[in-house]
């Protein structure tokens, strides 16, 4: 159960706060939708993120970068912002959330 | 409308882990066979494996034969002589020899019985690597009394197409893969799959929902 944890539940729990934080920084909007968006859009990509990685025999790095391409269209699908924009904070989330997990995991 | 349609998907996804047969939830298939490797020396023998449900077959030579999950097989030697003599005797064809075994031991004296029995490898958990077990078999003796068989080794090949021979140490303990699957079958099936699936339907549910309001 602490394997379980420790490498599955506490990095979405992390990703999904500090890509919150992110949401808030940028787009500021209400807290409380920002944090249900990030909740959704990291339950569905982290996943499948590791699923991809670990079963799809796919390079990390390809693997991330189709986890970004896809949590931008969601961004953008979801806030209803331009493409633009949802790239740079899928970006910076993605890039933030990944210099941690390499930091603490 | 959106509610509905969440609980139909629910429904759907998990009526699709009640397979037919008996596959219990959390489990799958994965092939299971073994071979006589030197069948080819008993040139003079037949060999029938003999399953308490589901009957008997000939096993042909280089042949994977499959052991019923449920029960235990025995493996039957006799020799090709005395086995078409009776076949002939009692009009039996080559394809009703499968039924022929049940009333068989009355009217085959000299029919040989293995020292051991064979099992099927255990179910693996869904998430399992494990894809196909083949157990090769040895005949250590076979003369007019004895008909003594060895399972030598094990051949494990797993979903990427790689495999792993292991070699019996006992008779009774089978060897176990090296690759096992890493998460439990449910967090696995959570994780992998319900997570994911509720978040893309919410995700949908919220767009159509932003969509409706404009």
């Amino acid at each position: 159960m602490n394997f379980l944890f420790q490498q599955y539940i506490f990095p979405l729990l992390l990703t999904i706060i500090v890509e919150f934080i992110i949401f808030w920084l940028i787009i500021k909007d209400k807290p409380t939708k920002l944090f249900f968006y990030s909740f959704i859009i990291n339950s569905f990509t982290q996943p499948l993120g590791i699923f991809l990685y670990q079963n799809a025999l796919i390079n990390f790095y390809i693997a991330e970068l189709l986890i970004f391409i896809l949590e931008s269209f969601l961004i953008s699908l979801l806030f209803k912002i331009k493409y633009k924009k949802a790239f740079l904070i899928s970006f910076l989330a993605n890039i933030v959330t990944a210099l941690i997990g390499f930091l603490l995991l | 409308m959106n509610k509905y349609l969440i609980f139909i998907i629910l429904f759907l996804f998990l009526i699709q882990n009640v397979n037919a047969d008996i596959l219990p939830f959390g489990k799958k298939y994965a092939d299971d066979c073994f071979i006589i490797s030197n069948m080819n020396d008993y040139h003079d023998y037949i060999f029938i494996e003999g399953n308490e449900f589901l009957g008997q077959k000939i096993i042909n030579p280089d042949e994977c034969f499959s052991v019923y999950k449920l029960g235990t097989s025995i493996i039957y030697a006799i020799k090709k002589i005395d086995f078409d003599a009776n076949i002939l005797k009692k009009n039996y064809n080559e394809k009703d020899a499968y039924k022929v075994y049940n009333e068989r031991e009355a009217y085959f004296k000299d029919v040989l019985k293995s020292n051991i029995k064979l099992g099927s490898y255990p179910l693996p958990n869904s998430n399992d690597p494990l894809n196909k077990v083949v157990t090769f078999i040895d005949i250590k003796e076979l003369n007019e009394n004895n008909f003594v068989i060895e399972q030598s080794k094990i051949v494990f090949t797993y979903e990427d197409g790689t495999s792993e021979e292991k070699n019996f140490i006992s008779q009774d303990v089978r060897p176990e893969p090296s690759r096992k699957a890493i998460l439990p079958w449910w967090f696995a099936e959570f994780w992998f799959v319900i997570l994911p699936l509720l978040a893309l339907i919410i995700i949908i549910s919220v767009l159509i929902k932003n969509k409706l309001r404009k």
